[in-house]
């Protein structure tokens, strides 16, 4: 049996003149009689001529074990996804920048929203629409920027947004009732003025 | 950021719940920046409503007429994850993860590498997910990070191994030092485990090729992106790894 050989790297790999496949001896493609055979389409020349026969043969012999290993079903313990969720987390809250914080304008003073946070509103609300799905949400802080509010300047965000919707809903309608929707839950739910949005209907999608 | 308030989830009243357990976590940061951090936020009229921290969420997570991010395509969810939706890459990841692991598992050949394995593919996955052009699938994309996360274990243990033990370690087992572990001790089918033995001493590349081909019933260009060689590569490791499984396996019959 090959055993291919170990590069410098060290890691096993076969060598690029073992891809080549050799023919059988009766000119066949041996990966194309092994294929044939496994999907029960060998043709008149395969099913008599000894070469081909042989190489079906070892492809059926391996179906039914294959089979039976393909259909095994092992999953992970629960631990890896905890594990996995845990460190995705402690990294959000270790890399979060001046920048992924949104500015609140608060009487009783500066407070600060992240920008995932605020999206998963937004993208929620557009959730509770019927057939519509929001995808991507971007809030762009306006006016005095991310820093704050210095008393003048207009304090507000923009808000791009891309959604799907189902195939055969009003887009016209349900795209102006979005921008109503993600407006009100801006200003109520987020407390920031919405002073824009920018919405594109990027897919549609059907009942199944 | 002194005496800031930092909002990192936020539910409110009944028109919006968002924010699962997952987030609770960002309690932390309060320790980490001296701010405020703000659990939970219920808002109507009011701004805001700072809660010393940390708290549980003011209004528990509820079942709500919308529709569980469960229900959503594999797009939306990498696109929202992408933009720093956690819960949206939990979906995504528990979706994916029973097929990532059989993957690694049968990469790998044992439980506790695979895990590893599909752990560390998939902190890697959430770190580049905002790169992800969405030009392949996101399984495809997926496949090929636990696929080349497996491949640089196994060549780093073989690394290992060469050095440490060269001497004692048949060249067969190396890729496979815990053949025989606790997981399949008890196989009933023999010829299951024939296989199994037999797929440990395939090249990895070409178990590569076996494995997403025949066990997870990909196409060769999909596994061409996914093992970065040419179809034509991949159909030929492909071949050999069938020929040297079906050598091993005529003569265990």
């Amino acid at each position: 049996m090959e055993v291919g050989r170990t590069v410098p790297g060290g890691r096993a790999e076969t060598g690029p003149e073992d891809v080549r496949i050799e023919p059988l001896a009766c000119g066949r493609d041996a990966a194309d009689v092994w294929d044939h055979a496994a999907e029960g389409t060998l043709d008149a020349h395969e099913r008599e001529c000894p070469h081909c026969r042989a190489a079906a043969a070892d492809a059926l012999g391996l179906e039914d074990v294959v089979h039976r290993m393909a259909a095994e079903r092992p999953v992970p313990p629960p631990s890896v996804l905890d594990g996995v969720m845990r460190a995705v987390v402690d990294t959000v809250t270790a890399e979060l920048r001046p920048q992924d914080l949104l500015a609140l304008d608060s009487p009783a003073g500066p407070a600060r929203l992240s920008r995932a946070a605020a999206a998963r509103v937004l993208r929620h609300v557009v959730d509770g629409m019927d057939g519509m799905r929001a995808r991507s949400c971007r809030i762009e802080p306006v006016g005095s920027g991310p820093g704050g509010t210095n008393g003048a300047d207009p304090f507000g965000v923009t808000v791009a947004i891309t959604v799907t919707a189902r195939f055969g809903v009003d887009l016209a309608s349900v795209t102006a009732r979005v921008r109503q929707m993600v407006v009100a839950a801006g200003e109520q739910a987020l407390g920031v003025p919405v002073r824009s949005v920018d919405i594109a209907v990027v897919d549609l999608w059907d009942v199944p | 950021m002194g005496h800031t308030a930092l909002v990192t989830g936020v539910t409110v009243g009944h028109t919006v719940g968002v924010v699962g357990g997952r987030l609770s976590g960002l309690a932390g940061l309060a320790g980490l920046s001296g701010g405020t951090v703000v659990q939970a936020m219920r808002t109507r009229g009011a701004r805001e409503d700072v809660c010393p921290s940390p708290v549980p969420p003011a209004v528990p997570p509820e079942p709500g007429p919308v529709p569980a991010e469960r229900e959503l395509d594999d797009t939306t969810l990498v696109v929202r994850a992408g933009e720093g939706d956690v819960r949206a890459f939990s979906v995504l990841a528990q979706r994916h993860q029973p097929a990532l692991y059989r993957l690694a598992l049968r990469l790998v050949g044992n439980a506790a590498d695979a895990e590893d394995a599909l752990q560390e593919s998939l902190l890697d996955a959430w770190r580049r997910l905002d790169r992800f052009r969405g030009d392949s699938a996101f399984t495809t994309w997926a496949y090929r990070i636990v696929t080349n996360r497996c491949l640089d274990l196994l060549r780093r243990r073989r690394a290992t191994v060469s050095v440490e033990q060269v001497a004692e370690v048949a060249p067969e087992r190396l890729a496979a030092p815990e053949a025989g572990a606790p997981e399949h001790a008890a196989e009933v089918d023999a010829g299951l485990a024939a296989l199994r033995a037999a797929l440990r001493t395939l090249p990895d590349d070409q178990r590569a090729c076996f494995v997403l081909r025949e066990l997870e019933g990909l196409g060769y260009a999909e596994i061409a992106e996914i093992t970065g060689a040419s179809e034509t590569a991949v159909r030929g490791r492909l071949h050999r790894a069938r020929r040297g499984l079906a050598e091993v396996m005529r003569s265990w019959r």
